[in-house]
Parts: structure tokens; sequence; C-alpha cells
């Protein structure tokens, strides 16, 4: 099974180049055959890497650990649960899951475009190919998947207890989901770019894609967070570990791009601006995985230095300079027809949304590097932490979120202003209303009565739109208002599934500021002893310990929860260690918590088991973070969003073939 | 999309196309790059404020021997180890003192409010950040132990068959 996994990965080599190849002739020449057989290449190619996936797999549930990754992490002892996290644990597995996945929307891609867009499918098949070329390179020369060991070892080494979470499973398939999906909709910008077919067409076409790949990226940052949250046991979700950096800049730049197309197909104006948005985020996802791979900024999530970062250095400096290139070649034909028309159109907020973001995807560069830019420009080895970025990233969020009120508000094109006024009279009522009211409940300091009172204007301003709607389609008596809501909905997904995942982002934002008012304490206690913090007051009852499996000792401790002197539950942290041995039984215990976390709408409970001390004693660290639930809940409601306005939508084909015509 | 939107934007749109559009344009394009000069500037200023206020500085152990008095009062990142036999821990108050030394064996005392990572022993690689007081000894505000990569350990015994 080894070896076939082994062939296959080579044979794909061979397989990926000659697609590279083909379909570029093929998009030249204009033959046929060619760009047909690229294709069926590229299905070819998704096959192999579906048997070699299949090949690793069965590997890691037969505990054959002839092969290195299966030893590195797996070990007898690990649930069938995580065998299959196993798969993207590490540096070599998560290639292959990589590429499996850019295998798979090859040929969705290719299944889709069978009979349409002929011109550009060549051009997206040798974009794809290239890219699958690259990851094939990598699994056979730099990091072989199947790489055997020369020594057949007893057992493994162990899955680092960290990753033996449930939100390890979902975490790094949406991230990947995410980065891979975004190759798609660059595929067609360049495609778009040899044939000069820079209409909307790629847009269009690709607006599902690009929906998508950003649902992913959302998902799998806030899933990675959750996870932070409720297995790291620090007390956050988000450190602006230089990892966590990696994934969102090419979220920054990708909704970004989410909004800017809008523009070009409503205007035509922005060509270049989207090509170079979407090659853009296409590189920071190439650019996160070198940052993550080559081991240049120290980060808690390193793969460990290794050279797939300097093939990852290359494979990005030739992204850039080739879309670059392309995108200068083509400038003339990039030019717009239309420029804007007035300062005050929803096209300008549009573009000022645009700018922030890419400010943002700027800051968050310029923070994650500052130890390199600075050594380089300074000779001096900087490092800006956590409060450079709160620091900076608060004011341009709040801007974002205060554009995502001001944006339904004002028309295209050109608003007048009396009609602008009209639009803000309400939400403005409603929003001085309920800052008067947040500050009447003791919200009083700067950024979180700002915060709030944007939350506050953002939602009345999205919930007008929709009340207008209503009212507008409910005016003539045929529909009741409930019928006339789900209508509206239904008939305009695009719309609408954008307003729900704003809503979602108010969520977030409220989430976001909840932290605000963190509030934590640390004790040491002995059985019987309490650790009172804001209206709670826990009393450490009992210790537990375990040995559940040979590797594995858990201990875990309880403590009685009371809020406001009546008691509420109790709280559950564990401390446990885990014995990862090597083959010579070497191998220093890794100490894991598990935190036990009383959740509700208003605030988290969040404790954590730090230390069983020699004396008996226990360090317990409670903290109480307030809100935390609405960003889990604003997560689903993106999700939700996303998919609205992904639904398939009969009126949107329609439009799209009259404009297009029929394919 | 342009028809499900025109019900609702109709109403607010005026003058679509006509004589004074290029016009229009024209100063629109001006207030637009008004307003993004001013988008840019604040996300300088923001960028550069933020750096001046959090930024700290990467030494070694006898980099800051060596610099004295001058490192006082300057946000540090020191990597180095725990010299063995110091450590002195106050558990009942969470209070640490240890000392943290390099290749140079010179060291410096830190002291350390807080939770201790369980890994922390004599001989470990640490990474403190925080800062030196005036009487020489480093208060830290962060303590990070760093454990030898699991991923080294697996190298170490693989050859390419």
């Amino acid at each position: 099974m080894n070896e076939i996994g082994e062939y296959s990965l080579l044979i794909g080599l061979g397989v990926s180049v000659y697609a590279t190849v083909v379909s570029f002739w093929g998009a030249k020449t204009g033959a046929r055959q060619m760009i047909k057989s690229a294709e069926y290449a590229m299905a070819a190619l998704f096959m192999l890497v579906s048997i070699s996936s299949l090949a690793l797999v069965v590997a890691l549930y037969s505990n054959d650990f002839s092969i290195e990754y299966v030893y590195s992490y797996t070990n007898r002892d690990l649930g069938w649960f995580y065998r299959l996290t196993a798969f993207w644990a590490g540096q070599k597995g998560s290639l292959l899951f990589w590429s499996w996945i850019l295998g798979f929307f090859s040929v969705w891609v290719v299944l889709q475009n069978a009979n349409k867009n002929r011109a550009l499918m060549p051009y997206v098949v040798f974009i794809l190919a290239v890219t699958q070329a690259f990851f094939m390179l990598l699994m056979n020369v730099p990091s072989p998947v199947f790489e055997r060991m020369t020594v057949l070892p007893p057992d493994g080494h162990g899955l680092n207890p960290m990753l033996q979470n449930p939100g390890m499973v979902f975490h790094p398939p949406a991230l990947y989901l995410g980065y891979v999906g975004f190759a798609i909709p660059f595929a067609f910008a360049m495609a778009a770019l040899f044939t000069g077919h820079l209409g909307d067409v790629w847009i269009r076409t690709t607006r599902r894609w690009t929906i998508f790949s950003w649902l992913f990226l959302t998902l799998g940052n806030l899933l990675g967070a959750n996870w932070a949250y409720v297995e790291l046991g620090w007390g956050g979700y988000w450190a602006w570990d230089p990892v966590e950096n990696a994934s969102f800049m090419p979220w920054l730049t990708g909704t970004a791009f989410l909004h800017s197309v809008m523009i070009q197909e409503k205007k035509d104006m922005l060509k270049t601006w989207n090509v170079s948005l979407i090659s853009l985020t296409f590189i920071l996802t190439i650019f996160g995985t070198f940052l993550t791979r080559s081991g240049l900024i120290s980060s808690v999530h390193s793969f460990g230095e290794s050279t797939v970062g300097t093939y990852f250095g290359v494979f990005l400096i030739v992204t850039i300079l080739f879309s670059t290139g392309v995108i200068a070649w083509r400038l003339p034909l990039l030019k717009s027809a239309n420029s804007m028309d007035s300062i005050l159109s929803r096209e300008a907020s549009f573009m000022f949304n645009n700018l922030m973001l890419i400010g943002a995807a700027f800051a968050v560069f310029w923070g994650t590097m500052f130890p390199m830019i600075s050594e380089l420009v300074k000779g001096e080895k900087i490092t800006v932490g956590p409060p450079f970025f709160n620091q900076v990233m608060t004011p341009i969020g709040l801007g974002l979120l205060l554009l995502t009120g001001i944006c339904p508000l004002i028309a295209w094109r050109k608003a007048t202003l009396s009609n602008t006024e009209k639009n803000f009279l309400i939400p403005l009522i409603i929003t001085v209303t309920g800052s008067m009211m947040l500050w009447g409940f003791g919200v009083r300091e700067l950024t979180p009565w700002a915060s709030f009172t944007i939350c506050v204007f953002v939602t009345s301003a999205i919930l007008t739109e929709i009340v207008k709607g209503v009212m507008a389609r409910s005016a003539g008596g045929k529909e009741n208002y409930v019928s006339a809501f789900f209508n509206l909905m239904w008939k305009n997904k695009r719309r609408y599934g954008g307003y729900i995942i704003h809503i979602g982002v108010i969520m977030t934002f409220v989430g976001f500021t909840g932290s605000w008012y963190n509030q934590d304490k640390e004790a040491n206690l002995f059985p019987g002893g309490k650790i009172a913090i804001k209206d709670y007051v826990l009393t450490y009852y009992k210790n537990d310990y375990s040995k559940p499996k040979d590797t594995v000792e858990e201990t875990v401790a309880t403590l009685l929860i009371e809020k406001g002197g009546k008691k509420i539950g109790y709280a559950q942290p564990e401390h446990n260690m885990y014995h990862m041995k090597n083959m010579n039984g070497e191998g220093m215990p890794q100490p894991a918590s598990e935190v036990s976390i009383y959740s509700t709408m208003v605030e988290d409970l969040y404790v954590i088991y730090a230390a069983l001390n020699e004396d008996g004693s226990a360090t317990f660290k409670v903290h109480v973070n307030p809100l935390v639930k609405w960003l889990w809940i604003g997560s689903l409601m993106m999700a939700a969003g996303s998919l609205f306005s992904m639904w398939p939508d009969k009126r949107e084909k329609k439009r799209f073939e009259a404009l297009h015509g029929s394919v | 999309m342009d028809t499900a939107e025109s019900s609702q934007a109709a109403p607010a749109v005026v003058g679509v196309g006509g004589g004074p559009r290029k016009a229009s344009g024209n100063s629109a394009q001006k207030k637009f790059l008004v307003g993004s000069a001013i988008i840019v500037g604040a996300i300088a200023y923001l960028i550069y404020t933020g750096v001046q206020a959090s930024g700290s500085y990467y030494r070694t152990v006898s980099e800051v021997v060596a610099m004295g008095s001058a490192a006082s009062n300057m946000s540090l990142r020191l990597e180095g180890k725990v010299s063995p036999g110091t450590i002195e821990k106050d558990t009942a108050n969470l209070k640490l003192n240890f000392q943290i030394t390099d290749k140079s064996n010179k060291s410096i005392p830190v002291y350390y409010e807080g939770v201790v990572p369980d890994m922390f022993h004599d001989n470990i690689d640490v990474v403190v950040e925080g800062k030196l007081g005036q009487d020489g000894k480093f208060v830290a505000t962060k303590l990070l132990t760093s454990c030898p990569s699991r991923y080294d350990a697996a190298k170490e015994m693989k050859k390419p068959s």
C-alpha cells in the first residue's frame, strides 16, 4: 500500500507537469484535443492524489510505524477519531491534504465549465496545474510523504496532546478549503488577463467560489480561535501569533475582493484593482504557508524549520513576479471607461472599505514581520506584541464596522444629500438613544462605548433597510408582512445574504468588545480554599487522579461555583500529563490543561488548573470573559449568510445568460 | 443583482449619466483622493505610534549585562537558560525568582509573578519579556518555556531509506 501511495505521487508529478505544458500549449494553439487532454490529466491527477491519501489513511489506521509520518504523529493508544486528524497534523500530511483539495476543486471547475468559458479554461487549468506540480514536487523531493524509518519502532511517538481536541478535526480542513479555494478565482483572473476577456465574466463565474473560500477562511480562523480558547488554556482566543496573522491577512484582502468585485459588475470600474486584489490574496495564502514552514518568524505553531520553506519562498517569488508581470502587460486593456460619479455613493464607500481592509492587512504584515524589518533597517531585532495589534487594529476595525452601516444607506452612483439624510434619520435616532442608554448602563470608556454604539448603528441601519423593503413589497396589499419578508430575502439572496453576514460581523464585534471587561485572578489553594472573582466564589472541593492509558495521567479538580451566594454548578478543570516517548524511551512528559468553561450569553467563567504543587496545593487561574459566546454565534451567522448568498438563483442565472449569451 | 437592487436603490439615485457627469466625476475623484490620503495617513500614524509604544528589543543575556544601567527601563525580550540551583519558588504567593544565563556564563536575576509553566525547571530554555529594574533585577511580565521540538526528535532517528 505504501509503495502504491509513493508511486502515485511520483506519477502525479509527471502528470501535473504534463497538464501544465499541454494546457498552455493548447491555449496558445487553440488545439481542442490538447485542452481536453489537459483537463483529463487534472482528473487523473486527482485520482492519483486520492489513492495516495487513501494509502496514508490506511497506514495511519493500521499503526504502520515503518512510515516516519505515522510514527511521528500517532501511537497505539490514539483513538480512531484522532487518527484522522493526524492526517493533517504534520507537514507532509497537510501538503497531501492540500493537494487533494486542490485536485478536487480542479475537477469540479473542469466539470462546471465543460461547456462554458472555453476560452478561459485552458489558462485556468494551466494555473491550477502549475500549483499542483509545485505540491507534487514538494511531496516527492523535500518532504516525501511515505518516507520510511530505518528501524521499525514498536510504537509511535504520539499525537501532540494539544491537537487531541475535536476542534482540530474542523479547524485545519476549513482553513485549507479557504486557502485552496482562492486559487480558483485567481486562476480565472489570470485566464482573463491572458485572453484579454477582462469584463466581469470571470468575476461572475467565480463569485460562488470566492464566497465559498471566504466562508471557509472565516470559519477556519474562528474555529482556530475557538480551539485556542478551549484547548490552549490561557484565557483568550486570539494572540496575534504570526501563524494566526498569516491566515488573517488573506482573509482581509479576500474580504476586500468580495466587496470590490461588485463595483466592477455594477460600473465596470476597478478592473486593475480586482485582478491585483485576488492575486494578492492568493500570494498571501502562499506567504502564510511559507511563514509557518520556513522558521523565519518564530511561532507556537511552527512546523519546524525545513527546506520546504525555501521551496515555498521560491514559489512565492515566482507567483509575485508572474502575476505582477501579467497585470503590467495587460494594463492598457484594464483601463476603465467609467469613473466615480460622486463621493457620496456606495461605490465610494466600498472603495474606502477596501482601502481600510488593505491598510489593516498591511498593519498586520508590518507587525508580524517587524522583527525582520527592524533587523534589516536598524540592525536590531525588535518585536511588537499583541498591544501593537490591538492598538492599531481597534480603530481600523471600528472604522470598517462603521462603513458597514453607512454603506447600505447610500445609493449607488450618486446619492443626493436630502435622500441620504432621510435614509440616515431613523438609524441615527436609534443610535443616539442606544448610545445614551449604554452610557446610562455604565459603558463610559471610549473604546467599548464607541464600539457598542457603532454596533447599534449598523444593526439599526440593516434593520431599517429590511423594514423598508418589506413595507414596499406589502404596500400593494398582495403580500402580508411575513411573506413579503421571505420573498424579499429569497429574491435578493446576494444582497440579504450580505446583510446576514454583516449581522454576524456585528455579533463578533460585540464579542471582541467584551474582552475590554475581562478579569482574571490566580490563587494557590488547598482543598476547602476559596477564590472570589466578580460576583463568583469558587471553592476547591477535591482532586481526582487517574491513569486511563499507559501514556496519559489525568488529574481532575472539582470546584463548586457560587454566583451571588447561589450555587450554580461545578467546574472541573483538568491537569493532564502525556508521556510521549521516542524509540529509546526518551522524552519529557508533556502537560496539557483542560479548562472548564461555564458559559452564558453574558459571560464565560473560565477555570484553568494551572499547576499541581509538591506541597499538595493546586494553582488555579480564573477568568471572567464577558460576551465571548457572541463570537461563536456571530461566526455561525456569517456562515449562514454566506450559504444564503451562494444558494443557486434562477434569476441570477437568467440575467447572466441574457448579458453574456447562453453557453 | 441589477433588477434586485433597483427597487431599493432607485428612489435615491439621481441623474444617471448626462452632461455634468464628467465634471462631477473629476471633483469626486479629487474628494476621493483626499479621503484616501486621510485613511492612509491615519493607518500609517497608528502603525508608527504602535511600534513606538510596544516595541520590545531582542537581547541576549551577555548583551544586557554589557549594557549595564543603559538597559534599565527598556522593554526587552531575553532568551536563555535557567541557571541550575537558582530557582526560588514561593508557591503560595505565586512568586518566582531565578537566574537566566547563556553560553557566556553571565547571568541576570529574574523575578516573575504568576503561574509558572509546567515545563519550567533547571537548565530549560526560557524566553522572558519585561523590563530591567534599576537594581539590576529583570522583572518579567511573560515567561515562556520552549520545549525541544518533537519534530527534531523524530528527525534524529530516521534516515531516508
